[in-house]
């Protein structure tokens, strides 16, 4: 069987956002909407000090709390292990935006659905790498068959001994990481961004799936919350350019 | 992958819709929008994949546009390309944008009055023509200039029309970019040479950061280099984005001379250079040996901030990797325009390199060669013969600036000399001068005075704002140019040519504007070819087909360096010069020596230091929304502080600061950080538009250049562009 997954060595990572960029042209995104976000962490004081960028995406988690907590069944896994979303079916609750510990999904307001990364299946198709893959200048991507152990990918997690990261959410995703630098408490926040929200609702729903039913009064105000919380933070992003 | 393995795939319609809802990117003009593109997607056509040249930065790598229905629909970087080999940076998917760009200008315009009024091409041509006329006739034709960033297409077309009317006053971004690195490499090897950072065991970078301002290759032979398990010490006052793949050493900024004379006294003290090949190829060793005799690790210590272990282990480790080891000849960074002394620390930055006898050797620096190209038959086309008369603005003249390249003069100073009345004429192509050299209000004050102003653009810079006439061109996807050279290791030949018809059909590129202009001068028999016909002629010794060219966009020619040889180098005396005659007849110090700063920060005080980042060529990438979204996302216009001394001052990470030169006060919000030295303020450049017409980028955080007085390096001609000093309070 194939199972798709990726290495992303944050050692090699300049931040240079080229990834995003490719990404959003080739799924022709709204401008301010990405698939992938990035964190920085910077550790030491000067003049040691050590800067880490992580971008951050869908992990295409095998254990998918996005897949477990659609009404709808509009996200779901292929045989490939891509996680993708049914736009026919999608109906905007949002309920996979709260459920991602990775924040890695986008809501795109102009067809009210959520999206996010799917691995350039169609380029795949084509027999090319994702775009992200493709694009980056030094190297830090690696895409492939994680059920092949002759792959690259499956040499060099090993090689650079890449890990999963958040895997205390128990979704197993299928992006390593190399990192230098540990993901502490905070950065984890980071990633998430809405951890403190999340984890309520995340801890209940990795062992069930969240049916309509469930969507009662409690979710939609973590919801609401949760997409306020946002809203804010782009408000405040605005404010920053006098 | 088979569809069938899969449980379940989106449906074509799915994917459709999804498409055609969220299709903005390469669709964000209305009227070329959603509909268009869903309606492009829905064609069972291929899309036709079009190989040019990308436009993000000038490094113009190799693109393929894909195209559907005369829309551009995605790029992908080409894999021939040997710039960017199939890679592309953040910058090339938003330049793929400007075509569909809102602010274009889309007609020709004449100012009247205080606003600009659409006219025709033949109106422009004919009034622009006549007013130059009148100026040359009047005040001879050294007083009409023509400023560009230097491409290949602006370079042929110009410089031919410049020499037609027989003008030398031509100037280039370079004294506002690299001119120090070119002048002082030129007076010590003979050239800028390339660095074969990935076969190096040892990679010195000084000033330079190849992942902010990203030349892919330069990216990728700093990571093969890393990959070979090389060494890589990064000299900064600012931990750059590259600092990070090696050991970062920070620096006082503008001290990088002192380090490097303490690393060439400490080499030759320890005899850890090749002293065979300074033996056999180089003159004047001894009286440098002599001059920095007193430059020790401890005095440059004291300058620099580096302690002298650090500076004794960067020589040691130099010397002990050498010949595979180099120190990197930069961009704009510590020593292409910034310092009074930027032109002296390029001549070290070549004269250590030879010390480590690394030239065309595997590892080390090497001079990249050039394809041999055509030219046009000058029976057939006649050309101009190139005016002997001195530059206007003193480049390459005895007793004003005899080293400053004539070829590439000082456009910062351009506007003093309007003021002078030393030139009345200005043609402007792919270069924003009033916006991208020093001091707003001596640009704004200078080009205003100018009798003429002609300004070729695709949307209303600042210096078009100032023009009397504004042209607009088709974007770089919208025209084809002439063929360009690639150099390096090996050599070749590239084009840019046109992947969609014009958007906006009264537009024209700037090979037909200028040809239009000169026809109206009487000077058309100058230009009576055409860009294909041009292009034959220039592809002909290299045994390139035009149409091989144009579906592959890239081509190799046969040159290739030599590595393990040691080529007769430009200098004068076809060696490495310790001892430079030129500079001395010039008045300059023959042998380099220490040279402090022009501006030293009193206590209190911080240098301002400006330098890229990755996502944006300065102001020309700043009005593109895509671009702009991922600086609005990340706070990326923020000033960076050291921690430390933000918290002296009671500044807080996101707090609004207020940064203060004689010149300029400004406010931004600060990125405190332990990743800066201590007495610097860190600006990314390309921020503070103030053009209104740009709109995305209009008033957007702030501009290096308000801060910076006028000023240029007697050596090399240089805007001097970190010789500033600011206070900075909570703002």
């Amino acid at each position: 069987m194939t199972r798709y997954g990726m290495l992303i060595d944050s050692t090699r990572c300049v931040s240079c956002f080229a990834c995003r960029l490719s990404c959003q042209t080739i799924n022709s995104l709204e401008i301010d909407k990405a698939f992938i976000h990035f964190v920085e962490k910077e550790e030491g004081v000067y003049p040691n000090v050590k800067v880490q960028t992580l971008p951050i995406q869908c992990q295409h988690c095998e254990d998918a709390p996005c897949v477990k907590n659609c009404p709808t069944g509009a996200s779901f896994q292929r045989k490939d292990g891509i996680v993708l979303v049914d736009e026919e079916k999608c109906i905007g609750c949002k309920y996979c935006i709260t459920a991602c510990p990775y924040d890695a999904r986008v809501e795109l307001k102009k067809d009210k659905l959520v999206q996010k990364c799917n691995f350039c299946y169609q380029e795949l198709e084509k027999g090319n790498q994702p775009a992200c893959v493709q694009t980056c200048i030094p190297e830090a991507r690696i895409f492939g068959d994680l059920d092949d152990p002759n792959s690259e990918i499956n040499i060099e997690i090993k090689k650079r001994n890449a890990k999963p990261i958040l895997s205390q959410y128990q979704t197993k995703p299928k992006i390593y990481y190399v990192n230098e630098i540990k993901v502490q408490e905070q950065t984890e926040k980071d990633i998430a961004g809405l951890t403190s929200l999340r984890s309520d609702l995340i801890k209940p729903a990795a062992g069930m799936v969240m049916g309509a039913a469930v969507a009662g009064l409690a979710a939609n105000y973590v919801v609401a919350t949760a997409v306020k919380n946002k809203e804010e933070k782009e408000k405040r992003g605005e404010e920053n350019h006098e | 992958m088979g569809k069938n393995q899969n449980s379940r795939n989106l449906t074509r319609r799915t994917f459709l819709k999804l498409s055609a809802i969220t299709g903005t990117i390469l669709a964000v003009e209305p009227s070329f929008g959603v509909k268009e593109w869903a309606k492009a997607q829905e064609t069972n056509d291929k899309a036709l994949k079009i190989p040019t040249l990308c436009n993000g930065c000038t490094s113009r790598c190799g693109i393929i546009a894909y195209v559907k229905n005369g829309r551009i629909v995605n790029i992908k970087g080409n894999p021939l390309h040997p710039t960017n080999k199939g890679t592309l940076c953040a910058r090339a998917y938003g330049a793929a944008m400007l075509t569909y760009q809102q602010d274009r200008l889309t007609t020709p315009l004449k100012k009247v009055g205080n606003q600009f009024e659409p006219i025709s091409w033949e109106q422009a041509y004919k009034e622009i023509a006549e007013k130059l006329k009148t100026i040359i006739n009047q005040y001879g034709p050294a007083s009409v200039m023509y400023m560009h960033n230097p491409k290949d297409v602006g370079k042929f077309y110009g410089n031919r029309f410049m020499n037609a009317i027989g003008s030398k006053s031509i100037q280039t971004h370079h004294s506002v970019c690299y001119i120090s690195r070119d002048v002082g490499l030129k007076y010590t090897i003979g050239a800028t040479p390339a660095a074969d950072t990935a076969n190096a065991k040892y990679i010195l970078y000084i000033g330079r950061s190849v992942a902010d301002g990203i030349k892919p290759s330069h990216l990728k032979g700093l990571i093969k280099g890393k990959d070979n398990q090389a060494k890589i010490v990064v000299v900064d006052p600012r931990h750059s984005a590259s600092a990070n793949l090696g050991e970062w050493v920070p620096i006082k900024p503008g001290t990088d001379l002192a380090l490097l004379l303490a690393i060439a006294n400490t080499m030759i003290i320890n005899g850890w250079y090749d002293q065979q090949f300074i033996k056999e190829h180089s003159i004047g060793f001894d009286q440098f040996r002599k001059e920095v005799s007193s430059y020790t690790p401890e005095w440059a210590e004291k300058i620099t901030d580096i302690p002298a272990a650090k500076i004794i282990e960067i020589a040691k480790d130099l010397g002990s990797a050498r010949p595979h080891a180099l120190i990197d000849p930069s961009w704009k960074g510590a020593f292409g325009c910034n310092y009074i002394n930027s032109a002296e620390t390029a001549r070290l930055v070549g004269l250590l390199n030879a010390m480590l006898g690394n030239i065309n050797q595997k590892g080390g620096i090497y001079l990249s060669v050039k394809p041999k190209l055509g030219k046009l038959d000058s029976n057939l086309y006649p050309e101009p013969s190139k005016p002997e008369i001195n530059h206007i603005d003193g480049s390459g003249v005895i007793g004003e600036y005899p080293l400053v390249p004539e070829d590439k003069g000082m456009p910062h100073r351009t506007p003093e000399l309007i003021d002078q009345g030393k030139v009345r004429a200005v043609i402007i192509n792919h270069f924003n001068p009033v916006r991208n050299t020093p001091d707003r209000h001596y640009n704004i004050n200078g080009y205003q005075k100018a009798e003429l102003m002609v300004v070729c653009d695709i949307w209303m810079s600042e210096s078009a704002e100032l023009a009397d006439y504004v042209l607009p061109e088709p974007t770089y996807l919208e025209r084809t140019e002439i063929v360009e050279s690639l150099s390096g290791k090996k050599a070749g030949v590239a084009i840019r040519q046109k992947v969609i018809n014009k958007i906006h059909p009264n537009t024209k590129p700037f090979s037909e504007i200028i040809t239009g202009i000169a026809k109206e001068m009487e000077l058309g028999h100058y230009f009576n070819f055409s860009v294909e016909e041009l292009n034959g002629a220039l592809l002909a010794p290299t045994g390139i087909s035009y149409q091989e060219l144009q579906e592959k966009g890239v081509g190799q020619t046969k040159e290739e360096v030599e590595f393990g040889k040691i080529p007769k180098l430009k200098t004068s005396s076809g060696k490495v010069e310790f001892y430079c005659k030129a500079y001395e007849e010039a008045g300059f110090a023959p042998v380099p020596t220490w040279m402090p700063p022009a501006v030293e920060p009193k206590t209190g005080e911080f240098r301002l230091i400006w330098g890229k980042q990755n996502v944006h060529s300065h102001s020309s990438t700043a009005n593109i929304p895509l671009l702009m979204a991922v600086t609005k996302e990340y706070n990326l216009e923020r000033a960076w502080m050291n921690a430390t001394r933000a918290q002296q001052l009671g500044i807080k990470d996101g707090d609004l600061i207020e940064i203060s030169s004689p010149l300029y006060t400004g406010k931004i919000k600060v990125k405190v950080t332990h990743r800066i030295y201590p007495d610097a303020i860190f600006l990314p450049g390309g921020y503070g538009a103030f053009a209104k017409n740009l709109k995305t980028s209009f008033n957007f955080g702030l501009c290096p250049n308000d801060f910076i007085k006028s000023a240029t390096d007697p050596i090399s001609g240089n805007g001097m562009m970190m010789e500033v000093a600011v206070t900075v309070r909570k703002g």
